[in-house]
């Protein structure tokens, strides 16, 4: 009975010395949690992925899409000596979920303005998915003189709206985006106003941080598929291909490709491309990001 | 009876003990930074977001079996670029690794200034950055300010090579240099009965 008593104080004491002689602290935040992210950059050359700029962060593009097709060899540089549609346009993130975009190109003097909405995410194992929606509205000023209209008539107006998919596989090396679009006023030169629906579609393989792949296609749903400037009446529009790959180092990513569609704005692009996708139609583009 | 208060005795006896425990003000300005230069291009990523302990017993401060734990969430470094904090995230792989941690110890606390209270000290223990934990020898110093408060100030150099951690780009072509300077500044409060 003594030994037993004994052993059960010696057992206290020790237990007492060993709680007593330890750090009671514990982590007092939990862990920071990050959105999830699938694509490398808030755009692919010529769609919205669902990735976003932080909050307070710009980011700036120029893209060229050159006009004469590479078949035309040597004289015109492969289609470097131009002329080119030109855009540049100006993104700003007003939340880590909402990001304005200006934007400007020289066809028509078209400028846009749109916003896109990060609407939500899916962290999954098998799927992860990233969902926003992007819509805007453009303005065509550049339009001729012989045309008795002012440059912000209202038929100069076009406005978009886009659902944006994204999702990866095989550990975040290949990208898939799918992009049902909505235009309305498709052509600033018809009577009655139109509407074009494309479903877009771009896949993207990432060899590594630097490097990757990717492929573009629109085609025409539904709607106009026409002309959209007065010198291109009576041609059609076709379904946009574009192939090439990126360049990503620090904050910039390089869109390096060749496409059938010399549409850069989305009020323009989102009509089909100028010429059908074929051998002599291939031209050479490029776009170029920079966040800051 | 005698048994009685015998058995009390020892029972309270460990609260005789003097021992000491500070808590990082998770609330203060605390910060923890790091620098990586290459030729012109100079890359800095910032939180204020470190957490953790310094315990001793004894009345003196340090006096002995003195150990720290330290942890830094990388989730919350900035970089002033959202797309380069992703960059900085991948390749530090923060959803393996989410802290870095530091365990160990104080050796040779020495009181510099009285009136101020200011010690000089060397931090000794293990680093675990990535995957891989490092052994880590550092001098620093601790005042304790007249609001109590004891404010920590500690420069150091890691090699990210030594953390298996591949230096990303910078720009084009251009690598985040391996060697990356640490500078941390925070604060502790002592750590509530």
């Amino acid at each position: 009975m003594l030994r037993h008593t004994s052993i059960f104080l010696l057992s206290v004491l020790i237990l007492s010395f060993s709680v007593a002689a330890q750090p009671k602290w514990k982590r007092s935040k939990p862990p920071k949690k990050i959105p999830l992210a699938l694509f490398h950059s808030t755009m692919t050359a010529n769609f919205p992925t669902a990735e976003m700029l932080k909050k307070g962060d710009f980011m700036y593009e120029i893209s060229h899409r050159f006009v004469p097709p590479i078949k035309d060899g040597f004289d015109a540089l492969w289609g470097l000596n131009g002329p080119a549609k030109i855009r540049t346009s100006l993104s700003y993130a007003i939340s880590n979920r909402v990001m304005l975009t200006f934007g400007h190109v020289n066809l028509l003097n078209n400028l846009d303005f749109h916003i896109k909405y990060r609407l939500l995410e899916i962290d999954s194992k098998t799927l992860p998915s990233a969902v926003a929606i992007r819509a805007g509205i453009a303005v065509n000023p550049g339009i001729p003189n012989s045309l008795d209209r002012g440059d912000f008539d209202s038929d100069n107006f076009q406005y978009f709206a886009q659902l944006v998919y994204n999702t990866m596989f095989f550990n975040k090396k290949f990208g898939v985006g799918i992009v049902p679009s909505y235009l309305y006023n498709s052509s600033i030169f018809t009577i009655d106003k139109q509407y074009t629906f494309t479903l877009g579609n771009y896949y993207q393989y990432y060899f590594n941080h630097m490097w990757s792949v990717w492929l573009e296609l629109n085609p025409i749903i539904a709607g106009y598929q026409g002309f959209i400037t007065p010198d291109e009446i009576g041609n059609k529009s076709f379904n946009h291909v574009a192939l090439g790959f990126d360049i990503e180092t620090g904050g910039h990513f390089f869109h390096l490709f060749v496409t059938n569609n010399s549409r850069i704005s989305p009020t323009q692009f989102l009509v089909g491309a100028d010429k059908k996708a074929g051998s002599d139609s291939w031209r050479v583009a490029f776009g170029i990001t920079r966040e800051l | 009876m005698r048994f009685t208060l015998i058995f009390l005795f020892f029972m309270y006896l460990p609260g005789l003990i003097f021992a000491d425990e500070w808590h990082v003000d998770t609330d203060a300005e605390n910060l923890v930074a790091f620098t990586s230069e290459v030729l012109v291009l100079k890359f800095t990523g910032k939180t204020g977001n470190i957490d953790g302990f310094v315990y001793w017993e004894g009345e003196e401060m340090f006096y002995q079996n003195n150990q720290m734990h330290f942890e830094v969430d990388l989730n919350t470094l900035e970089t002033g670029i959202g797309k380069r904090d992703r960059d900085m995230r991948e390749v530090l792989d923060t959803q393996k690794w989410q802290y870095a941690t530091f365990d160990g110890g104080i050796k040779n606390p020495v009181k510099i200034d009285s009136s101020l209270n200011t010690y000089k000290l060397t931090v000794i223990g293990k680093m675990f950055i990535h995957g891989v934990e490092r052994d880590v020898e550092t001098p620093g110093t601790v005042v304790i300010a007249n609001d109590g408060k004891m404010h920590v100030i500690c420069d150091f150099s890691i090699n990210l090579s030594d953390f298996n951690i591949k230096a990303p780009s910078l720009a084009a072509f251009i690598k985040v240099s391996d060697n990356i300077r640490l500078h941390l500044d925070f604060y502790l409060k002592k750590a509530e009965e």
